[in-house]
Formats: C-alpha cells, sequence, structure tokens
C-alpha cells in the first residue's frame, strides 16, 4: 500500500488510526498490537509473498539482539554479533544483488550462469539497516528495550518501513513504551495533518509533474540536445527532491498522528553550500548510519588525512551500491566520495568560496550526478551529458520562433515533451524557486502559525492531491 | 486558534470539499457507473468509451436479448432504433477487428443471456496495417474489476471536467459534439452544414488515401481466421454481420485506388465465415447524399435507425429499398457484379 492511493487515506489510515486511540484507551498493548498488525497488514498488501521474509528477520534479529543486549555470550559475543550482521547482510546480498554479481561474473569471465530475476522485497534495504544497529548496539549493550511489541513496531511502524527514514532504536522505542504515546495530542495531529498534507502535495502535484518530464526525456536519451536534456536532467532532479521529500514529510506527519516523532530526513538540501552540507540535508538518517557503523569504525578522521579519504570513499561506495544494484549507482556513489574528498581536502587547506559560488558549485555537481543516478545504463548517462554540454548541438525550443522571427530554422527543435517548452521551464523555475528558497516543511509545521488562512491551506493541499489518487504512482525510494 | 480546533476546521474543510466534488461526480456520473438519469445529465460527453462501457456493463447491467459490436460507425445505431430487440451496443471508437472476440467474452459474462450478436464490421480495419497489432478488452476489464473502481472515480478532478460539461450540455440539451450519449446509450452526433460536410468530406477522403488505401492497404491474411473465431465463440447466440455503408465518395476514393478486388474478398470472407452479411457498403441513395454523413464515413444516427430497421426487419423494413443487401453464397456473384457496375459508374 502506498500513501498516495484511495486505499490509504480513505480506509486504512482511518480505520487504523482510530482503533488505534480506542485499543489504547482499553489496554495499551492492545493498541500496541494493532499497530503491529496494521503494518505487517500494510507491508503485506503490496506482495504478501515477502511478509515471512520480515517476520523472520524481525524474529531472529529480536532474539540475537535480546541475547547480547543482556550481556550473554561470554566469549562468543563478537561471533555471535558478526553471524547476526552477516544474516543481514547476506539476506540484502542476495536479493538485491545477487542477480549483479551474476551478470558481472559473466561478463567478466565469460561464464554463463543463469539469472534468478529476484523482485526486490520492499523495504529490505531499510529494515536491514535498522536491525544492523540494534544488533552493534544490543553488543555494546546500549539497548534497553526487551519487548518484542515495541521491537516489531520500532521495525515495521507503516509510516517509516518502506522508505525510512532509517530510525534508531534509541529514538523510538522509547516512544513505544511510553503511555502517552496511546493518548490524543490535538499538538500533534495539527502538525501531523499539516505536513501530510504538505508532503501529499509534493508528492502527487509536483514530483509527479516533473516524472513526466524526465520520464519523457530520459525515454528519448540519444535524441537529447543542449536545452532539452537540461528540461530533462533538472526535471529529474527536482522530481527526485520532491518525491523523497514528499514521502519523508508524510512519514513524519503520519508517525505524529500516533504521537510518534521520527527523525528529520531532509532539510532542504539543495541550499547546501558544500558537499558535506549536502549530505547532512539529504537522507540524514542514512547518512548518520553510515557515519556510526561504519566510518566511525573503521577510524573516522582518527586515523590521519589519507585514512580519512579512505573512509570517506568507502561509506560512498557503499551508499552507491545500496541504492541499487548497478553501475551507475556505483559511480554517482564515487563521484560523491570524490567530490567529498575535495571538500575536505579544500577545507583542510582553509579556502573559502563565496556562499553564492559555493551554492551554485553544490548544486551543479549534485544535479550532474544525478544522471548517473537516473539513467539506465551507463552509455545513456554519458549520452545525456554529452547533450548537456553541448556535444549534440545547440537547438532551441521552437515556440522562440515566435519571439525571434528571424531565427534560422535550423536552429529550432521541437522538444520531446508533453507540454510547451515555456511551460516546462516556468514549471521548473518554480520548482527550483521552492527548493532554493522557500521554507521546508518542517521549519512551517513547526511554526506556530494556526489560523484560518492556513487550515484553509493545509485542507485545500489535502483536497487537490486526493482529486489526483487515479494516477497512482510509486516512490522512487521504494526501489532501494 | 488551538490545535484541537484547526485539525477539526482542516478535516472539515477538506471533506465538505471531498463529499461536495464526489456528490456531484455521483449525480451527474458522466462515467456512467451508477445509471441514474434526469434532465441534468441526459447529455453525455465521451471520456473513454472502451472503459466507460466496459465498467457499465459491470456496474449497471443490462437487460438486453441483442449485443452490438463495432467501431465509431456502429456507435450511431441506436439502441432505441430497435422495435423487437433489446440491444446493449458495446461498439467504440477506432475498433480493432482482433477486439470482438475479447469484447464478446466479456459481454457475455456479465450477461449471458444474449440471444444474437450484430457485428459491424469496417473494410478499412481489414488491412495488415490496421489488424496485425493484437489488441483485447482485457486491461479495461482488469481496471475496471480493481477495488474502489467506482469510488476512486468520484474523487477526481477529471471527472469533475467531464460532469461539469455534461451539466452545461444537459441544461442546453445541445448536441454540439460529434459523438455525445443519452442515458439510454444512444449516441448523437452535431448536424453540419452543406459546406462544413464537404469540407470534413474532403480531408476524410484525403485522409483515407494518404492512411489506409491505395498501397497503405494490404488485405490481413489472418482476417477470416479471426471471424472464423469470433463466430464460433457463444454458438447459442445468432451472430449476424453488417457492413458499415461508407459515402459513395469514399468508396469512389477505394475504388480509385484500386482496392475492389479486395473489397470483394472481404466480402466473401465474410460470407464463408458468417452464411451471409448486410451489405451496406455500396453506392446507394444512403450512401450517394453526403448530407447523411458527417466526414463522408461516420453516418448520422438517422442513418444507424435504417440499418437497425433493415437487421431487425430484413426486406421487410421500411428503408429505401436499396439500402443494405443480404449477400450470400448464393447472389454474391449477382451482387459483386452490380456492385462493380455502379463502380464502374463512378470513375
Amino acid at each position: 500500500m502506498i500513501f498516495n492511493s484511495f486505499e490509504f487515506i480513505f480506509l486504512f489510515l482511518p480505520i487504523v488510526w482510530i482503533l488505534y486511540y480506542v485499543l489504547g484507551r482499553i489496554h495499551i498493548p492492545f493498541a500496541k498490537t494493532w499497530l503491529l498488525v496494521a503494518s505487517l497488514f500494510f507491508y503485506g498488501y503490496w506482495n504478501p509473498a515477502y511478509l515471512p521474509l520480515i517476520l523472520i528477520s524481525m524474529l531472529l534479529n529480536y532474539a540475537i539482539g535480546a541475547f547480547l543486549g543482556r550481556d550473554r555470550g561470554g566469549v562468543y559475543r563478537r561471533g555471535i554479533l558478526t553471524a547476526g550482521i552477516l544474516f543481514n547482510v547476506l539476506l540484502l546480498g542476495y536479493y538485491k544483488y545477487y542477480d549483479f554479481f551474476v551478470e558481472n561474473i559473466n561478463v567478466v569471465f565469460g561464464e554463463d550462469l543463469v539469472l534468478k530475476n529476484i523482485l526486490l522485497p520492499l523495504a529490505i534495504s531499510f529494515y536491514t539497516f535498522q536491525q544492523i544497529a540494534y544488533l552493534v548496539d544490543s553488543y555494546r549493550l546500549e539497548t534497553k528495550e526487551y519487548n518484542f511489541l515495541n521491537y516489531g513496531l520500532f521495525v515495521s511502524f507503516f509510516p517509516q518501513l518502506i522508505a525510512g527514514p532509517i530510525v534508531h532504536h534509541r529514538q523510538v522505542m522509547s516512544q513505544f513504551s511510553s503511555k502517552d504515546s496511546y493518548r490524543i495530542v490535538y499538538e500533534n495531529i495539527s502538525k501531523g495533518l499539516l505536513i501530510f498534507a504538505i508532503g501529499l502535495f509534493k508528492k502527487v502535484a509536483i514530483a509527479d509533474q516533473f516524472a513526466e518530464w524526465a520520464n519523457q526525456g530520459y525515454g528519448n536519451v540519444g535524441s537529447l540536445t543542449f536545452v532539452d536534456s537540461w528540461f530533462t536532467t533538472l526535471s529529474y532532479t527536482l522530481q527526485l527532491y520532491f518525491d523523497f521529500s514528499g514521502y519523508s514529510d508524510m512519514a513524519i506527519g503520519l508517525a505524529l498522528l500516533f504521537n510518534i516523532r521520527l527523525p528529520l530526513n531532509f532539510n532542504s538540501p539543495y541550499k547546501a553550500l558544500d558537499i558535506q552540507d549536502f549530505w547532512r540535508r539529504w537522507h540524514i538518517t542514512l547518512s548518520h548510519f553510515l557515519t556510526t557503523y561504519i566510518y566511525i569504525p573503521l577510524g573516522g578522521n582518527r586515523k590521519g588525512p589519507t585514512r580519512t579519504y579512505l573512509h570517506i570513499l568507502i561509506i560512498f561506495f557503499i551508499s552507491g551500491i545500496w541504492h541499487g544494484a548497478g553501475w551507475t549507482f556505483l559511480i554517482w556513489g564515487a563521484l560523491h566520495g570524490f567530490a567529498s574528498v575535495i571538500c575536505r581536502w579544500w577545507k583542510g587547506t582553509g579556502h573559502r568560496m563565496n556562499n553564492v559560488s559555493a551554492w551554485i558549485v553544490t548544486f551543479l555537481f549534485v544535479h550532474l550526478a544525478w544522471v548517473f543516478f537516473r539513467a539506465l545504463t551507463l552509455a545513456d548517462a554519458l549520452t545525456v551529458l554529452k547533450a548537456m554540454f553541448g556535444f549534440n548541438g545547440f537547438y532551441l525550443p521552437s515556440g522562440l520562433a515566435s519571439l525571434v522571427p528571424s531565427i534560422d530554422e535550423n536552429w529550432l527543435l521541437k522538444l520531446p515533451f508533453s507540454a510547451s517548452s515555456i511551460e516546462v521551464a516556468l514549471t521548473l523555475a518554480i520548482g527550483l524557486a521552492l527548493a532554493f528558497f522557500a521554507k521546508n516543511s518542517v521549519e512551517i509545521m513547526e511554526q506556530k502559525q494556526r489560523n484560518t488562512r492556513m487550515a484553509v491551506f493545509i485542507a485545500v493541499l489535502l483536497f487537490y492531491s486526493v482529486m489526483q489518487l487515479q494516477q497512482v504512482s510509486e516512490f522512487l525510494y521504494f526501489n532501494f | 486558534m488551538n490545535d484541537k480546533k484547526f485539525s477539526f476546521a482542516v478535516m472539515a474543510i477538506f471533506a465538505s470539499l471531498t463529499f461536495a466534488v464526489a456528490a456531484f461526480n455521483f449525480w451527474i456520473d458522466p462515467l456512467w457507473h451508477y445509471g441514474h438519469a434526469h434532465g441534468l445529465n441526459d447529455v453525455q460527453i465521451v471520456a473513454d468509451e472502451r472503459e466507460q462501457k466496459t465498467a457499465q456493463q459491470l456496474y449497471d447491467p443490462t437487460d438486453a436479448d441483442t449485443l452490438l459490436l463495432g467501431s465509431s460507425r456502429s456507435t450511431y445505431v441506436q439502441p432505441s432504433g430497435f422495435e423487437k430487440w433489446t440491444v446493449y451496443n458495446y461498439a467504440v471508437a477506432n475498433l480493432s477487428m482482433r477486439e470482438y472476440y475479447t469484447m464478446l467474452l466479456y459481454a457475455f459474462d456479465q450477461h449471458p443471456d444474449y440471444e444474437r450478436v450484430l457485428i459491424g464490421v469496417d473494410f478499412f480495419k481489414s488491412s495488415e496495417e490496421q489488424a496485425k497489432d493484437a489488441r483485447a478488452i482485457t486491461g479495461y476489464e482488469t481496471k475496471v474489476q480493481e477495488p474502489f473502481y467506482r469510488a476512486k472515480n468520484l474523487l477526481s478532478f477529471d471527472t469533475f471536467g467531464f460532469a461539469v460539461d455534461n451539466l452545461k450540455l444537459s441544461a442546453a440539451d445541445d448536441i454540439t459534439a460529434d459523438r455525445l450519449y443519452n442515458r439510454q446509450g444512444d449516441a448523437f452526433a452535431k448536424k453540419l452544414t452543406a459546406e462544413e460536410t464537404k469540407r470534413d468530406t474532403a480531408a476524410k477522403i484525403t485522409r483515407f488515401e494518404n492512411t489506409f488505401y491505395g498501397d497503405h492497404y494490404v488485405y490481413y491474411s489472418r482476417y477470416k481466421e479471426i471471424m472464423q473465431k469470433v463466430h464460433d465463440t457463444h454458438p447459442e447466440a445468432e451472430k449476424i454481420v453488417y457492413t458499415t455503408p461508407i459515402s459513395t465518395e469514399l468508396f469512389k476514393s477505394l475504388v480509385g485506388t484500386g482496392l475492389l478486388d479486395e473489397y470483394e474478398m472481404w466480402l466473401r470472407d465474410l460470407v464463408a465465415v458468417y452464411g451471409g452479411v448486410w451489405n451496406f457498403m455500396y453506392p446507394n441513395s444512403v450512401t450517394n447524399d453526403i448530407l447523411n454523413y458527417y466526414d463522408g464515413h461516420h453516418f448520422y444516427p438517422e442513418i444507424g435507425k435504417l440499418i437497425s430497421e433493415r437487421l431487425e426487419q430484413g426486406e421487410n423494413a421500411d428503408v429505401p429499398e436499396d439500402f443494405g443487401v443480404w449477400v450470400t453464397e448464393d447472389n454474391i456473384e449477382e451482387h459483386m457484379a452490380m456492385v462493380r457496375k455502379l463502380a464502374a459508374e463512378l470513375e
């Protein structure tokens, strides 16, 4: 089930929400159990075949975590932790990377190994990372909560299950334990409604519009020239931004409706002034996981500059492959890794760039790197990049002919978009302005502006969005 | 405003707006999901004929004893034009001959009691180009059966747009487009002036010559085989095939681009499969009058009424005597000789 669907908004959410509070008044474990069952239903609604997988993963990790957390295992503790981590990594590796590795072995060694064409189980990347963190913290005796209901909710709570944020047990377990979470708190409801409406609108009204143009352009990479390649890539840059931030807003809003505060995952990343700043703002919980559980254990920045750079490259390599089993994702991760190394070196030498230049350089880099993230193949990515740098001609949209009647017709090009070039350009400009200058949704939510005008605004956003629910589209991060 | 008031205000405004649109969409019912009729929804524009008619059979079951299949031309054969038979017209725009089979299966799944099937066929749809791609109604069948399909469509700006247009047209009781329906499934077309008809006919003939006729046309090798499959499906129901009458001007173009032999092959195949075919597609007193068409290809419902009478009452129908010939193995030579003679006169 997805957030921007009729079934979710008009059936699942109201039923789960009302019963949660009704049961919470009767007996809190009933409400917890109800929320857990509802979350598993939410997960299984898409493809029930993967429900046993998440259940086995939850049960096994809970058992290992609870065992380690009670300081048991003696000299075998490290071995048990390693086995637990290996279980998670192998599970993820098998479902997500098996075919990728087999394909590459076939190419490199000329083998003819059979691909399994495994369908990626929904959310496996997210719940696996969450549980690895839990195991490590249990080994470090940092986990305090051994109630399976709370643990089950920590892993499967439906607002964050499918595409994050990647939640740390410390952030939510205590909230599921607290009696206060089962009483109606109007502040959370108003905040939840507000940010959910903004997120839904971002997804339905903004991201899906840019998706149309991005798909049209990336579906015709061979014919792209200068202007349409920039239209295409900017459309994708904005699609991804509004899609992912829309999802994150909805997750935060939905959780608040149940009195659960999820961590911030997205903080106006296109306002970043350098690449490190970008990663402090984009998919914040993934960066936190990689930093806490990989970068710091590797030695972080404590072992000299060379090792620091190496550690940075390693975490970006992992980030790349985590996002997708393919060379395009690896290159995207590597590009960000090298950019982060250069950024750190640059700062270390004491150089400074003025804010405007820093912002332009950062955004352009992120934008160009997204080409690898979106393109289906390396060849496609290079074709798009060539077009962006004018290697495929500098044709102008044919719509300009009326503005410049004397223009040579050979310089004009009919763009491959369903909308006029003026409409695409204007919409892109509005989208970029929102990303660069507008307050983000969490900032709006935290303001104490609760007046009639805001109520009408939020209700209209919700209304507009639900009137577009026939064209349900998945969130981009569902695939990662 | 405190958080409690704010929350209630948001939900109340949202619920009011959503309910208002859903109620309006339900009242006008522009997608034909509910079937209620009143003075302000009696003129309905087409959103997606395939989807609407496929959903209509599921959600608003018919008591018809006769199923009509065909393309946009056959949409103008109005159910109300039949006197003895109760007809459900499942004709849709741009129908491929490959779609008859799945539409027939679907219609009988919804309503197994059809006694007969009327099948409108078009010559230009018998070409390789028009028939080679496999097409089926299956996608629509699946779509209309999705959970909450009707409820989802009530919550839609697209549906709202159609509903507003229908309200305006119904209030004015005006036929302003080339295909508008009433609540009984009868299609109507805007009446054009003689000048507009001439212009649109010329444009249509040019399009046919550039797209469908002449060298663009190659008779589809599996036409007979597929028509046989349609014939053999639900054999308990009688199958009656008719050709749609194009204007004589367009027929002249067909002849002029050298397709008379293919036309004959097409008729012979239909006769071989079905035993007989009502042929309306040749120069006659109806097709000779260009004002019976709005573009030389699509006839007005008045002509559809003549077709329905001929199909229902045969030789006894009160229609121009030369409009419609029941062609069988016994008279096809004679019929073709007549058609060839008329064709020669056109040149």
